[in-house]
């Protein structure tokens, strides 16, 4: 029994549409354009150096350790974008989902391109991220390797705290440990921190004359004890594999390894997952080109969340839940590339009504063991004497509590605005979704740049009358801009996609095969039992 | 016919080929093998097989197994085919003692024309001219040299009892002709037993022209006129055609005299060819350059003109038929070429190449036979000859045999071993071909490269090689994050890496075999190509040594191989007695021994080198 289509309102020959279109594109250039910069590595000598030597670019030794036609589900590639003076794109790691041998895999490879593959405190947050992810997902390891180690001028934020460089090791551990496999080829240099990649991997491969591991290098052997070692003697292909036992498998060439770590995945077994597809899969009514001359560009201009559902789901059918009850959250159930899905939508701020319609919808997904998609876009929840008598932030708790709680699936996507405690309820980043997402066009902060720059000029306002002082209009709005100008600067999608608040931005259009993806792989991991906290009543 | 039962002596799709005419004449067929060959198709096409033993030398070549294999199974006869047996004078001798009838002529016939000098010198007695050149037995090196000071380089230094085209040499100035002669000696000695050598003018612009004769037992012969075989590679013919093109009418009555009267001068019987070098700068120049006594791998084109089945004639003419009664009449009707499947890179340099066949079907052009012996999973070894196939086809005039072979060609599916087909029908789209404007040299000296590979290749490659997944999440359409720039599939082709794009509307009819890694692909108007997946790309490195150590102390009991020594892998290198037990150490790779470090008797550590390979590239 097929589900109810959504009847769209949009009309594309709208001259408004054609507007929202033409401004959306504009950011789908920036963002091309950062994508495409960032996709290139390092400099573009180092990168025929680098070529020059026999040795692959990242992304090619991907493409060689993928299915032929594999999709790559690439995961932060603008991480790092703005930050190290933008010496380091892509924090210099590429990491990403893709199928190997007919296994989903997680594929981490340095970009030795970008200062040596060495890490920033970027590049190992990314790290760190892909290992959760294929902890989560139940996803092999396969580590490419090809890096110096630790960014020394920074090792103040890379090597001592807990989610710092030895948590990488921890988490191979722990990863082999709950049976999820973990295998390096090492293409490059592994040294010191980085040698333990391979050492802590369950099989990995070696270049000879290559790869290279060791704890200290030549030079910092020779002024540690004087004694004198090329590398390949100290840490090389063929003494690992045949004397010191690091290496399991010793390759003639890079493409040799690549095709040995093709074959390990090849062995592994097989794993099930606990979500079936539907067989018959039926396309979206309406495009997903359409999106771009729905969605406005500016977070504050209001829209039917169900315009966007329908462009995401199968057939545009949508069944939706309690239609009529806090109608500023759209709840109810879709399929995605035939994977089935209970969506939560914003359409508006959230109400105390909206909050338990969103929590016992939520109870529902998890009951059924289906995957939930959080469409976020929130300003926040409601403000004002009426609202919180009638217990908001009781309600709104509820919300949170069932987000954090449920042990389904969670995808996040923000396609709006994602500000205050409408995060936390809409499953953000601290609410563990198993993958979160931004359009171009989103922004996150605590509150949006106006009111935050409101609220501290009422503030200011309210020490110089204290004072009995006052100040011009002029000297608010001189006060007001650097504010927002920073409120501005630091909510867009970029200023998080760097810092790793997301696991990337993505174009509107692909929102519908990224979930898809995501999707096929969330029912690896066993489901837990259901259990939730006490929901304040 | 008095046959009731013959034995064919032979392998391949030459032991098809007989079999095909004894099966149409009602004569039982025997077949012989050897253990390598125990699955191939002739054993599988012949009721009746036997078993012979790789003993000294290959069974084929085995006279006494084959004899005793026809008297065991009651043949009367033994086929030869060609190869192998069918020149040898002593096997037919042998035959004719043992009470066989051996087909093909009589032994001393074959002694004769076997021995190049003998044959050289039979035919200027018969006035059949011969290349001019020295040719006498037993002579040294220097007194060849000596004689050869009146002569007009480049010489050509052929070994006396050779054959098919092995252990020529080209020497283009006194100096090089006396480097080559101790090596063309000990080439001789080697491959045919006799050192004796044959130095003749090496003609720069020949065509070779060849007669068909055939002769009975009682005193009569007659020619079923010429095949121009000229384009050859490496002395061995790769495409052949009746009638010679060039051939002017006053020329060929001159030739066929000739070889008649050669034929007649030396008593022959039965089926023979007599091979001319015609100067390609002064047609009515022609010399006598040897006899094969038997049937020929060309005999195709012969056949397809004359409408005759020249092993039914063999046959009949060994069983002491009359030539009139064999063949009352000879016309020649329309053109046949033939051409021959190799197993060889012809695109670069002739190499030869081996493998398993993946997957192999034969053309169904009209007028044409394609005679192969070979199926899907056969194995192409180095071992024997490398020639697959040949297929020859007819037309009413010869570009409409060229066309149609052309087509055959085209149509004709072979996968999993490089084989020289596409070559050819590049090479037989060309207008020198077209304009019969080639000699002997012609093929050795022609350049042609393989076109780049189409995109319809290419999209071929990509529909076969992600053919798993086409809906679902995770179908292999090479999607990325923004559709950023990316390789949806790389391959490399010769070495040349080609992104494709899976993404291709059009349908395409293609044959495909996947071998590991390897994709091969045909298709009738883009040919066969072999495309590698990007993950099995070895990036080229200088030649790779294995240094092969001891696995744990003990002590040399056997070395197997010396410096030099071509290795393969699994081969025993060593052997090391250790805890009461002797292990073998064999090699990892192939290629040759350049260290060997231990002798017999020696003690050796754990991890010391013993030997090191270098692979050869």
């Amino acid at each position: 029994m097929s589900l109810p289509r959504i009847a769209t309102t949009v009309d594309i020959r709208d001259l408004s549409f054609g507007e929202r279109d033409a401004a959306f594109r504009n950011l789908i250039d920036d963002f091309t354009a950062h994508m495409t910069r960032a996709a290139l590595g390092g400099p573009e000598n180092v990168r025929i150096r680098h070529q020059d030597r026999g040795k692959l670019l990242p992304r090619d030794r991907v493409i060689h350790v993928l299915d032929p036609g594999s999709p790559f589900l690439e995961l932060s590639p603008l991480a790092a974008n703005g930050m190290y003076n933008d010496e380091a794109p892509g924090a210099g790691l590429i990491t990403g989902i893709g199928m190997v041998s007919g296994h989903p895999s997680m594929i981490i490879a340095n970009d030795a391109t970008v200062k040596g593959g060495t890490y920033y405190p970027m590049t190992v947050k990314k790290h760190l991220r892909a290992q959760d992810i294929a902890f989560a997902n139940h996803l092999p390891c396969i580590y490419l390797v090809d890096s110096g180690g630790a960014f020394l001028p920074l090792q103040h934020e890379v090597f001592p705290d807990r989610d710092h460089f030895g948590r990488i090791f921890f988490n191979q551990a722990r990863l082999s440990a709950a049976g999820i496999p973990q295998i390096s080829a090492v293409l490059g240099a592994c040294t010191a921190g980085g040698a333990y990649v391979p050492a802590m991997s369950d099989e990995n491969v070696i270049v000879a004359g290559q790869g290279h591991i060791f704890l200290g290098g030549p030079p910092l052997v020779k002024a540690a004890t004087g004694e004198e070692v090329t590398a390949e003697d100290l840490g090389g292909g063929a003494m690992h594999s045949r004397v010191s036992g690091v290496t399991d498998h010793l390759a003639e060439s890079e493409g040799q390894a690549l095709m040995i770590i093709r074959s390990i995945v090849s062995t592994l077994p097989r794993v099930t997952s606990w979500l079936t597809p539907e067989s018959e899969v039926e396309p979206p009514l309406y495009s997903g080109e359409e999106l771009l001359g729905i969605v406005p560009t500016d977070t504050r201009t209001t829209y039917d969340a169900r315009e966007v559902i329908a462009r995401i789901v199968d057939g545009s059918r949508f069944l939706e839940f309690k239609t009529e009850f806090g109608e500023t959250l759209v709840t109810g159930f879709a399929h995605i590339d035939g994977y089935q899905v209970g969506i939560i939508a914003n359409n508006g701020v959230l109400f105390s009504e909206s909050a338990q319609k969103g929590a016992h919808f939520i109870e529902i997904c998890d009951q059924r063991k289906i995957p939930l998609v959080f469409l976020q876009n929130i300003s926040g929840f409601m403000v004002g004497r009426e609202y919180e008598e009638g217990g908001i932030t009781k309600h709104g708790a509820k919300m949170v509590n069932a987000v954090a709680c449920t042990r389904v699936p969670k995808f996040t996507v923000i396609i709006g605005g994602s500000f205050g405690a409408g995060n936390y309820s809409m499953c953000g980043r601290s609410y563990d979704p198993r993958f979160l997402w931004m359009w171009p066009n989103a922004r996150i902060s605590v509150m949006g740049g106006e009111q935050a720059a409101s609220v501290l000029a009422t503030v200011k306002t309210d020490q110089l009358a204290a004072k009995s002082e006052n100040w011009t209009s002029a000297e608010i709005e001189a006060f007001k801009e650097p504010i927002r100008a920073k409120y501005a600067e630091e909510s867009s999608a970029y200023f998080s996609t760097a810092r790793l608040w997301d696991d990337g931005i993505i174009d509107p259009r692909d929102t519908r095969r990224v979930l898809s993806l995501a999707l096929s792989i969330s029912g690896l991991a066993p489901l837990p039992e259901s259990s939730f906290g006490i929901f304040r009543m | 016919m008095v046959f009731t039962k013959v034995l064919i002596a032979n392998r391949g799709e030459v032991a098809l080929r007989i079999n095909a005419t004894l099966e149409r004449l009602g004569i039982d067929a025997v077949g012989v093998y050897t253990l390598q060959d125990r699955n191939s198709l002739h054993v599988q096409r012949l009721s009746e097989n036997y078993l012979l033993d790789d003993l000294k030398q290959s069974g084929y070549l085995d006279g006494q197994q084959i004899i005793a294999a026809a008297l065991a199974s009651g043949s009367q006869a033994i086929h030869p085919g060609y190869g192998f047996l069918a020149e040898n004078a002593q096997f037919a001798k042998a035959c004719q003692d043992a009470g066989l009838i051996f087909i093909g002529p009589p032994a001393h016939a074959m002694t004769a024309m076997g021995e190049k000098i003998s044959a050289r010198n039979y035919a200027t007695k018969a006035g059949v001219p011969v290349v001019p050149g020295i040719g006498e037995p037993r002579m040294s090196n220097e007194e060849l040299l000596d004689a050869c000071r009146g002569l007009a380089f480049p010489l050509l230094v052929k070994p006396a009892a050779g054959g098919g085209g092995k252990g020529l040499h080209v020497a283009h100035d006194f100096h090089e002709l006396r480097e080559v002669l101790p090596i063309a000696r000990r080439e001789a000695k080697t491959a045919f037993g006799d050192d004796a050598l044959l130095v003749e003018k090496y003609l720069l612009h020949a065509r070779h022209i060849e007669f068909q004769v055939v002769a009975d037992n009682h005193g009569n012969c007659t020619h079923l006129g010429e095949r121009e075989c000229s384009l050859q590679r490496r002395h061995q013919k790769v495409v052949e055609e009746a009638p010679a093109p060039r051939l002017s009418e006053i020329n060929r009555e001159i030739m066929g005299a000739a070889a008649l009267a050669l034929t007649s001068a030396i008593g022959y019987q039965n089926l023979g060819t007599i091979e001319f070098l015609v100067d390609a700068d002064s047609p009515e120049t022609f010399y006598f350059m040897e006899m094969n006594t038997r049937l020929q791998v060309e005999h195709r084109v012969t056949e397809m003109i004359t409408g005759l089945d020249l092993v039914e004639c063999q046959l009949r003419l060994a069983a002491g038929e009359s030539l009139k009664d064999v063949i009352p009449t000879i016309g020649f009707t329309g053109h046949a070429i033939e051409a021959r499947i190799y197993a060889e890179d012809a695109f670069n340099g002739f190499l030869p190449t081996g493998g398993i066949i993946g997957k192999f079907t034969a053309p169904d052009t009209s007028h044409t036979v394609m005679d192969s012996a070979i199926q899907d999973g056969a194995f192409i070894s180095s071992s024997f000859d490398p020639m697959l196939a040949k297929v020859a086809s007819w037309g009413e005039d010869r570009l409409s045999a060229l066309t149609r072979l052309r087509e055959a060609l085209s149509n004709t599916v072979l996968l999993g071993v490089t084989t020289n087909i596409d070559f050819l029908i590049r090479l037989l789209d060309l207008t020198d071909i077209e304009e019969s404007n080639y000699d002997t040299n012609y093929l050795e000296a022609l350049e042609i490269e393989r076109a780049n590979p189409s995109p319809g290749v290419l999209a071929a490659y990509a529909a076969i090689a992600a053919p798993a997944s086409k809906v679902g999440s995770w179908r292999a359409d090479g999607w990325r994050l923004n559709g950023m720039p990316h390789a949806t599939i790389a391959a490399y082709i010769d070495g040349v890496r080609y992104d494709v794009s899976t993404e291709s509307g059009s349908t395409l009819m293609v044959d495909s075999y996947r071998d590991d890694a390897d994709y091969w692909l045909h298709h009738r108007s883009f040919g066969t190509w072999l495309i590698k997946e990007a993950n099995d790309r070895r990036i080229s490195k200088d030649r790779l040594s294995d240094e092969i150590v001891s696995p744990m102390p003990g002590v040399v009991i056997a070395v197997k191989v010396a410096i030099g020594d071509q290795v393969a892998v699994g081969d025993p290198l060593v052997v090391i007695e250790a805890m009461k037990m002797e292990h073998v150490v064999r090699a990892r790779r192939a290629g040759h021994v350049v260290q060997c470090n231990v002798a017999f008797g020696e003690k050796v550590r754990v991890g010391e080198l013993l030997v090191e390979v270098v692979e050869d590239v």
